[in-house]
């Protein structure tokens, strides 16, 4: 395979990534003690070739191999060292498809911790793609990676379910560096079961997301498969929202402090879609143009960092007004029937953070209200910084489509994904944000003694807890900016 | 040592000096020196424990309903703490939580048998006996009681031994349900699933270390019949089919390992179709030295399966066909893959044949898969 700058951004950008694959750690086998065993399945399947392959070093050799890894010495993986490796394992690597140079694209990099490496405890396991046509007859993979101790090479072939061609003659050549495989038509005769889905997965996430890795390698047969997918993309945005974090207690806070609209919350959720999907494209394109000089591990801390200071601020400004609407009396606003009210010097705000928040404006108004603040030049600009903040900080699995179809020359159909995905994002979040805005407004309905306290108290809390949540996630960013400046 | 390496940053990294020095210090990987030397140690507490409770088994016949009998009545035995450690979810994450890493460099879970009283330990030796053949529980005694030889040679202790085994059962025992009896630790790693009458022992990792040591004046090799019959069958191939059962690049290490789960492996190696009569005889005493491990009950299905595919059968070999040499030999057919590797360092660390490594899979059937749809 031809080690194109290309495949080597994709090398560093899916081993950034890698967390997001949420890829299992596969436990080590500790021998041979003294070597370096590199072991490599290749696996036919439809459409595609996939690649695995395994770097278990043994216990003699496992500290002075972890410390090649290591570069700086701080007995640390970071994403840029980590990085590194998966690049010269992937320029080490060669393919040939019926004698032709074929491209492949790293899709996943599983990393184990510094120590467990370095005391012969652990494997590292990196797994690439590459499209692989019907009329296929025959591929060579060739894996040149060497490292100061020896190493011993293992490669084998194996089989899958959905395999659409069978599995001939395997030659090992170069001292097992190399491994030949001659392919015919037809389904493999002895083809594996595919392990049920009860023991490969354990969630509807991982596995929608095995779909999506999946149908960027597939053709697309009709319209209909492609409406599929789009859908499917969209559900694993959704699963997405609702892991944890993703502002949902930013949101909760917030929401339960303030009137904003269900026009306010749907307008936003327009806002984090394309936002998300705008910093997909950007940094995908930034890391595939740039390379390593644009790394996510550095770049995504910034945006925490970006994003956590316009929480703070945000949330800073909250306080102050409603302090001194407190102050001045002017708090007892949301009366069951709703008018308009005296906040016209501070229409409306909002904010949201890092990793897609959402919230709906602090509009200071009633739902009634004729002047909700997304209709005036103000609340416009405040829901679109909410929205930037609530989408700038790309989820790697986002970033690993765009990625693995930009090395299969699939962008489009990526980039179709990506949107899809980003909907499905904000649809929960926004869902969300109706369901508090609602609520808020249903308890007062029946209950309108409550008004003191959804009138006073609670809204000063709530803009407590979008500072104090504003500052962990600054805190955060530049935590996370200092580990990784440290390896530069 | 580890007990100097306190911080638990660095305390793996030490272990790596530490496993070094050990294996330098004691030869456990070294030569057939070893062997003499350990054996004057076999006989431990735990190693004698294990080898009587071996001799009870002789009679034991074994079935699914005799596993779940034994491991409920293991269960009635432990205290809610304990309960609720040997008891776990059936998830892949927690099946596939087995290695042939000592502990000290692999987490496992469940109950370890030297955490447990006597009547407990019988408990969960009588569900071992239930699940398996005589020859079977005999071969998991045998490698127990090795790793406790390999222990008392000397050296760093990397938290191994006889009783460094654990038990643990995943999912609910049940007469109809799919349920897991997991015991393993550095050389061992069985994974006995049921679902009502049916059975299985794939994945289960057979290693051995050291492969030959003297107990009680007789020499014991947990897998003699796994080596010396696969030898038997590689020198009764003429050498057309030898040079196609011979892979080309060397292998050192089971492909199929811990970590590996789902994978089915490509044929390679010489075709079952080619044998004569003597030949496919002596695959087939080859394939019944590892199938028969589990109850006789369930290994005759699974004999008669091996059987009726023979012809898609490949033997694949690396290394010298001279008994005595380290080898790496893998049996593939439609129903099981079988692999055994020497561990074969270089230098001082040569593990060669005192040191084994072996699986022994279904393919598509890990952890009993196909038993539960």
């Amino acid at each position: 395979m031809r080690p194109t700058s290309v495949l080597t951004r994709c090398a560093v950008a899916a081993a950034a990534t890698a967390a997001g694959l949420a890829l299992p750690a596969p436990p080590a086998s500790a021998h041979p003690l003294d070597q370096l065993v590199q072991q490599v399945y290749l696996t036919p399947a439809a459409a595609s070739l996939e690649v695995e392959v395994g770097l278990t070093p043994g216990t003699l050799i496992a500290a002075a191999f972890a410390r090649t890894i290591d570069t700086d010495g701080d007995e640390r993986f970071s994403t840029a060292e980590t990085a590194a490796h998966a690049v010269a394992l992937k320029k080490a690597s060669s393919l040939l498809i019926d004698g032709q140079a074929a491209e492949i694209a790293v899709t996943g990099a599983n990393y184990p911790p510094y120590d467990l490496l370095a005391a012969g405890g652990a494997t590292i396991t990196i797994h690439a793609t590459t499209p692989l046509n019907a009329d296929s007859r025959q591929v060579a993979f060739s894996d040149h990676y060497e490292v100061a101790a020896s190493s011993i090479v293992q490669m084998a072939v194996s089989l899958s379910s959905d395999a659409t061609l069978t599995v001939g003659d395997i030659t090992h050549t170069r001292d097992g560096r190399t491994i030949t495989v001659q392919l015919a038509s037809g389904t493999p005769a002895r083809a594996g079961k595919a392990t049920p889905t009860d023991l490969r997965s354990s969630s509807a996430g991982t596995d929608m997301k095995a779909r999506m890795f999946g149908a960027l390698r597939s053709p697309l047969t009709s319209p209909w498969s492609l409406l599929i997918l789009i859908g499917v993309c969209a559900l694993l945005g959704a699963f997405h929202a609702l892991t944890p974090g993703h502002g949902k207690t930013l949101l909760a806070a917030y929401l339960v402090g303030t009137e904003g609209t269900p026009r306010q919350a749907i307008m936003l959720g327009g806002v984090i879609t394309v936002m998300h999907t705008s910093s997909v494209l950007l940094l995908g394109t930034a890391v595939l143009l740039a390379g390593h000089y644009v790394l996510p591990g550095i770049l995504i801390p910034t945006l925490e960092i970006a994003a956590g200071a316009v929480v703070l601020i945000l949330g800073v400004r909250i306080a102050r007004r409603r302090w001194s609407a407190l102050r001045s009396g002017n708090h007892d606003h949301d009366h069951s029937h709703g008018h308009a009210h005296d906040h016209h010097d501070t229409p409306g705000h909002s904010h949201s953070h890092g990793g897609s928040a959402v919230a709906v404006l602090d509009a200071g108004r009633s739902p009634k209200t004729t002047s909700a603040p997304g209709k005036t030049k103000t609340g416009f600009r405040e829901i679109a910084g909410m929205g930037v903040t609530g989408g700038i900080i790309p989820c790697p699995e986002a970033l690993s489509i765009l990625i693995l179809a930009v090395g299969l020359h699939r962008t489009a159909l990526g980039i179709a994904m990506i949107v899809a995905f980003s909907v499905g994002l904000a649809a929960i979040l926004v869902g969300l944000g109706l369901v508090l805005v609602t609520a808020r407004t249903t308890i007062l309905a029946i209950k309108p003694a409550g008004n003191r306290w959804f009138g006073t108290r609670l809204p000063m809390l709530s803009a407590f807890v979008v500072v104090t949540l504003g500052l962990i996630m600054t805190v955060n960013g530049v935590l996370h900016a200092v580990d990784e400046s440290q390896l530069t | 040592m580890p007990g100097t390496c306190a911080p638990l940053a660095t305390r793996r990294s030490c272990l790596a000096g530490a496993v070094s020095l050990v294996l330098l210090v004691t030869g456990g990987c070294a030569s057939d020196d070893g062997d003499s030397g350990a054996a004057s140690t076999a006989t431990s507490s735990s190693a004698a424990t294990a080898t009587a409770s071996a001799s009870a088994a002789d009679s034991s016949t074994g079935s699914s309903a005799a596993v779940l009998s034994t491991a409920q009545a293991l269960v009635t035995l432990l205290d809610d703490t304990q309960k609720s450690a040997v008891m776990g979810e059936r998830t892949q994450a927690n099946l596939a939580q087995w290695s042939n890493l000592p502990d000290e460099l692999f987490k496992r879970a469940g109950l370890r048998m030297d955490a447990l009283n006597d009547q407990q330990r019988a408990g969960v030796l009588s569900i071992l006996k239930a699940g398996l053949s005589a020859d079977g529980y005999r071969q998991v005694v045998a490698v127990t009681t090795a790793d406790g030889v390999l222990k008392a040679s000397g050296g760093i202790d990397l938290d191994f031994g006889a009783d460094h085994y654990w038990i643990r059962i995943l999912g609910t025992p049940s007469a109809t349900d799919i349920w897991t009896v997991q015991y393993g630790g550095h050389h061992l790693a069985l994974n006995l699933t049921m679902r009502g009458s049916t059975m299985t022992l794939a994945p289960t990792l057979w290693g051995a270390q050291p492969a030959s040591y003297t107990d009680a004046s007789k020499t014991v090799e947990p897998l003699s019949g796994e080596t010396t019959k696969a030898f038997a069958l590689v020198d009764a191939l003429d050498a057309t089919q030898q040079k196609q059962a011979i892979l080309t690049s060397e292998i050192r290490e089971i492909v199929l390992g811990s970590g590996q789960d789902g994978k089915t492996l490509a044929a390679e190696g010489v075709k079952a179709s080619t044998f004569t009569d003597k030949q496919r005889t002596l695959l087939l005493a080859l394939i019944e030295e590892w199938i028969t491990t589990v109850n006789s009950g369930t290994a005759e299905s699974k004999l008669a399966a091996a059987e009726k595919n023979l012809d898609r059968t490949t033997f694949a070999w690396y290394g010298a066909t001279t008994i005595g040499q380290p080898i790496y030999y893998r049996v593939q057919g439609p129903t099981f893959t079988i692999e055994f590797a020497h561990q074969q360092g270089q230098g001082a660390n040569a593990g060669g044949i005192t040191h084994i490594h072996s699986i022994y899979r279904e393919p598509g059937n890990d952890y009993g898969a196909e038993l539960s749809s």
